[in-house]
């Protein structure tokens, strides 16, 4: 994989405390982090240690205590929620534990909902949808909702509703984690086999070491800071 | 429509379809909508229709352009200005009589007129070969239009003859509609028609006979107002004269009281439904949270999230208007059907349009209850799209819904047309809610102690349950406030309006007088006790009536005390009878004075002594020492209070408002008035005693009481159907309290039973948590009713009330089970599935 020169995610002296009862709580701690376009990053940690909001953070769902963070080149720190959103839209990607598909919508509409959000007319999102369908090898049931699909074809659906904008990022939170090991096998096979194709930065949160091993980088966040894992 | 536009329509369409296709907060809260829009349709629709009713009547209501109410024939002076200046008029004669045909006894409403009646619209009959025609003049001589009443009640047909006084005359046709003939909510007698040169062979129209004189009068446009002002310049006291639109007043006004009252009732519903919604609508946005949370995340701006969920409510707003508004307009048609046979009125079909206020309501519910509970969790961060929980949002809502409440009261006013009555609806019912919470709070910190001392004496499911209900304080009190709201309602429409009856009904006895007997000139009185005691029926007393109209009080005219005579009502403007006794009668109560031997001796020139009843004394807002002057035929007579009397007319005895002394009113001339009980089937006693002596009225009290019986009847069916939306609200509201926390309970279950509950200590548990919520709602709704319940009695119905303490008791353990059998009902599946199911469905 080429890695481009520019950095896809620029952190700097993040940091992010909540307040949990009286006391504050410090989950990120001056983390710095630079990855480059089109890397593949694994960020691994016991659970508890903050991945998912380190997550949020660098996906812009949720903003640091302090510190600095730009996406693609892009400030997000002077962005407000909306901002952030429509920044999003079109440029990063989600892979989820719990697939979070909309119960009552098609697994076509599903694909092609954050392109409508991203401004695509209906028909171009709709077709689009379609061929990411049959890329993830569902092309016979597009017309089916989350609840007549197995955990497995969701997370594919959940898949290819994340490469439909042609995200340059995309970040993945356990993406196996309510899946059995063939199907999170299979999973992962796909999800690297469109990282690939699609040329996008992928930053994966898991426990799982094994699948953190196939990325071209892996980091350990322990105490609130990253680290290199061995 | 944009591309935005339309995603946002489809993702409204998708989101509320799922919502609404699992059981749960999202369907309550379109049934709440429901219910508030049917009772709105339902009762804007019929007050639409008793509306237009009260306007086309207005026409038909007099039969002139003026009528004049006089105590005898025109006089010399107003005969001349109608000579002078009315087009035409005419003389009517009305009294209430007795009529016979064979055992069969009718008391009947005869109007004597003359051949040119009425002056203006026209008469409906149906003549012997049952052709209905139209007629612009009375009946001729010897001849009677009679109503169906009549007919149907001494068994006779059109060209059968029948006794009036001592004449014989053949009914013509039957009478079905007259000007002047609608409106008369609680006049029981059917109405004839006869021609006014047959009254005097009748034998009914003698000195001592209570005749109503009207007179009939036409007049140009432009010289009617004159013509008013002149002819009111001779009316004498009681005597009035009025137009059509004043005429209708009556029963504009007893439409208007009927419109106000089935408001109110749709407003509790409405203001039930607002609490139901504001519940249920918390538990969908908490279940649309993770869907924000998602759209946020695929760059959705919260300006479209705003949409979508605005467009959720709108989707169902529409689904409660269509449907609620096809259950509404199917309720109003029966109850326009009620009304229109409680008031003797045709409705007309009126307007579906007049149930605009529908759609307010429906805006209002929506914008002002959901809304603010539901636009919390617009603040959902993205992140929680991830694994692992996010703090629960809190938002300042209460602004909010002291808009909601505004709007509902404005609402209420524009309803009702009574601010204060609305008022006092929607602050009785925030007054309730923030009761019930103090006690419930209260209640909640005596468990808590209660548990801490018993401890281990407890049974483990028992603590389980306690500890369930006082983990979750904050919720159990709005859970409890919620359903006491609810249940209150439902105490107050199931139990206390039967207590009311009941009351009501014990309070007449079964001996009581069942017949009245007026118009007796003094020496029938002996021969008239002979009659009956001939008949084996015991001896009739006797009581003097002397007929006077109020003229002043403490020496003022009444004209000059505007505001006693709105209070007053009749008692200033109808005919009064005084009447004297030497001994206090035992269903009479002195108050306040001393009756006629304790009294303090007076000086010779001062006024007769008097004793009045309370009522007049409250009416009029006189007391002790005050004076009243009467006019008797021309004569003035004013008396003195000595002493006021509280009466108990449930004995239904003849009673006075006003008596005096004997011997005080020997120079007036008096008629008698007697009652009696009549055995059932002796009917042939009353047509014997009038066909002895024709100028004697008697009333039919049992007749009158079977009438009243239906109409409570009538009344109670049109309440029951109006408030059975306010009971629908009530459940409804009951069942989005039980669905708080639903989902929360479900999975403790699921937790304790993965840890090693069994299933039957987890059923005791459920059952002690939700038996004591039964009781922290019940109790405090029970108290609630109580108290309404005196209040409808004292100051609505003015009745003593007596609540049966049995069928509240059965009523409160049945409401207590009922809310236990529905919270456990909920938690059931939990129990019955593995664990980890259960676990795992509380985790999707």
């Amino acid at each position: 994989m080429s890695l481009s020169t520019t950095s896809a995610v620029s952190a700097t002296n993040i940091a992010k405390t909540v307040t949990s009862g009286q006391q504050p709580l410090t989950i990120l701690s001056n983390l710095n982090l630079e990855v480059a376009g089109g890397e593949r990053l694994a960020i691994i940690g016991t659970s508890g240690s903050g991945k998912s909001t380190l997550l949020a953070c660098l996906a812009g769902l949720d903003q640091p205590s302090h510190g600095d963070l730009s996406l693609l080149g892009q400030d997000l720190g002077v962005m407000d929620e909306d901002a952030r959103a429509a920044w999003r839209a079109g440029r990063v990607g989600f892979v989820f534990q719990s697939f979070q598909l909309l119960a009552g919508a098609s697994a076509i509409d599903n694909i092609a909902l954050p392109m409508e959000l991203a401004g695509t007319p209906r028909g171009a999102a709709r077709a689009r949808a379609t061929e990411l369908l049959a890329e993830v090898g569902l092309a016979d049931r597009g017309a089916h909702t989350p609840r007549q699909l197995s955990g497995g074809e969701q997370q594919r659906v959940a898949l290819a509703r994340a490469f439909a904008t042609k995200p340059a990022l995309l970040f993945a939170d356990e993406p196996t984690g309510n899946l059995d090991s063939a199907t999170g096998e299979q999973i992962i096979a796909r999800l690297f086999a469109l990282n690939e194709a699609h040329a996008t930065t992928l930053i994966l949160v898991t426990h799982d070491e094994s699948l953190a091993a196939r990325c071209d980088r892996c980091l350990r966040l322990t105490g609130g800071r990253l680290e290199a894992a061995s | 429509m944009s591309g935005q536009w339309r995603l946002v329509a489809r993702l409204v369409g998708q989101t509320t379809r799922t919502a609404l296709g699992q059981p749960g907060a999202t369907r309550i809260l379109v049934v709440a909508l429901i219910v508030a829009v049917a009772a709105v349709v339902a009762v804007t629709r019929v007050t639409d229709r008793v509306e237009a009713a009260v306007v086309a009547e207005a026409g038909q209501t007099l039969g002139a352009d003026l009528k004049l109410e006089l105590n005898g024939p025109p006089d010399k002076q107003q005969r001349a200005l109608l000579a002078a200046a009315a087009t035409a008029s005419a003389h009517t004669t009305q009294l209430t009589t007795a009529l016979a045909r064979g055992d069969r006894l009718l008391r009947a409403r005869i109007t004597a007129v003359p051949t040119r009646y009425p002056l203006t619209g026209r008469i409906a009959i149906t003549d012997a070969s049952g052709q209905t025609k139209e007629r612009a003049h009375g009946p001729a001589a010897g001849t009677l239009w009679v109503d169906a009443g009549v007919l149907a009640r001494l068994h006779i047909a059109i060209g059968d003859t029948i006794a009036v006084g001592r004449s014989t005359l053949r009914v013509a046709a039957r009478l079905d509609a007259q000007p002047g003939g609608g409106g008369q909510l609680f006049d029981t007698a059917p109405g004839i028609l006869m021609n006014r040169a047959d009254l005097a062979a009748t034998g009914l129209a003698g000195p001592t006979a209570r005749l109503d004189h009207g007179l009939l009068v036409n007049a140009p446009a432009d010289t009617r107002d004159d013509l008013r002002a002149r002819l009111s310049e001779t009316l004498a006291p009681g005597e009035s004269i009025m137009d059509p639109t004043e005429a209708n007043r009556g029963l504009a006004s007893a439409m208007a009281k009927a419109a106000t009252f089935l408001n109110l009732a749709a407003l509790s519903a409405v203001v039930l439904a607002g609490v139901a919604i504001t519940l249920s609508a918390l538990r969908h946005g908490v279940a649309q949270r993770e869907t924000i949370a998602l759209y946020k995340t695929l760059g959705a701006a919260r300006g479209v999230i705003r949409r979508i969920l605005a467009g959720q409510l709108m989707l169902m707003g529409i689904i409660g208007l269509v449907l609620g508004g096809l259950i509404g307009e199917l309720a109003q048609r029966g109850l326009g059907a009620i009304v229109a046979r409680l008031f003797d009125v045709g409705l007309p079909g009126g307007h579906i349009v007049a149930a605009w206020p529908a759609g307010g309501v429906v805006a209002v519910l929506l914008a002002g209850f959901a809304w603010p509970a539901l636009s919390g969790v617009l603040a959902t961060p993205p992140a929680q799209v991830l694994a692992g929980s996010v703090a629960p949002i809190r938002t300042r809502r209460w602004p909010a819904y002291v808009a909601a409440v505004a709007a509902l009261a404005l609402l209420a006013i524009a309803a009702t047309g009574d601010w204060r009555l609305s008022l006092w609806v929607l602050g009785g019912l925030g007054v309730a809610a923030a009761s019930f919470a103090l006690v419930v709070t209260a209640l909640l910190a005596g468990l808590a102690r209660l548990r801490g001392a018993l401890d281990t004496r407890l049974s483990p499911a028992t603590r389980l349950g306690i500890d369930g209900l006082l983990r979750r304080r904050g919720p159990t009190v709005i859970q409890s406030v919620a359903l006491g709201l609810g249940l209150t309602v439902i105490f107050v429409l199931v139990i206390v309006r039967g207590d009311l009856l009941a009351g009501w009904q014990t309070q007449v006895a079964n001996d009581a007088p069942n017949r009245f007997v007026i118009n007796v000139e003094a020496d029938q009185r002996g021969p008239i006790r002979a009659f009956v005691a001939a008949r084996d029926i015991a001896s009739p007393v006797f009581y003097p009536i002397v007929r006077a109209r109020l003229a002043a009080i403490d020496g003022a005219p009444l004209a000059e005390h505007p505001q006693t005579i709105e209070r007053a009502g009749r008692l200033a403007e109808r005919a009064l009878n005084l009447s004297w006794t030497e001994s206090l009668k035992a269903d009479n109560t002195l108050t306040t004075g001393a009756w006629w031997p304790g009294m303090a001796p007076r000086a010779d020139d001062a006024p007769p002594a008097m004793s009045i009843a309370d009522s007049v004394a409250r009416r009029l807002d006189i007391g002790l020492g005050d004076r009243l002057t009467f006019d008797i035929a021309g004569q003035p007579l004013t008396g003195e209070v000595i002493s006021i009397r509280h009466i108990d007319w449930s004995s239904l005895q003849p009673n006075f408002f006003i008596l005096f002394r004997p011997g005080t009113l020997d120079r007036y001339g008096e008629s008698w008035i007697t009652s009696f009980y009549l055995p059932a089937g002796r009917d042939d006693v009353m047509a014997g005693l009038v066909e002895a002596f024709p100028n004697l009225n008697v009333i039919d009290i049992g007749a009158l009481l079977a009438r009243l019986g239906t109409l409570v009847e009538r009344v109670s069916l049109a309440v029951e159907l109006v408030f059975g939306f306010t009971l629908a609200a009530g459940l409804v509201v009951l069942i989005a309290a039980m669905s708080i926390h639903r989902d929360e309970r479900r999975r403790e279950a699921a937790v304790l039973r993965a840890l090693g509950a069994t299933s039957a200590r987890l059923r005791r548990a459920a059952w002690t948590e939700c038996l004591i919520l039964g009781a922290l709602a019940a109790l405090p709704a029970a108290f609630a009713g109580q108290i309404a319940a005196r209040l409808i009695a004292s100051q609505a119905l003015h009745v003593a009330y007596h609540a049966r303490p049995g069928i509240w008791l059965i009523a409160l353990s049945l409401a207590v089970f009922g809310i236990a059998t529905a919270g456990v009902a909920a938690l059931g599946d939990v129990r019955r599935q593995p664990a980890w199911r259960a676990l795992r469905a509380s985790d999707d």
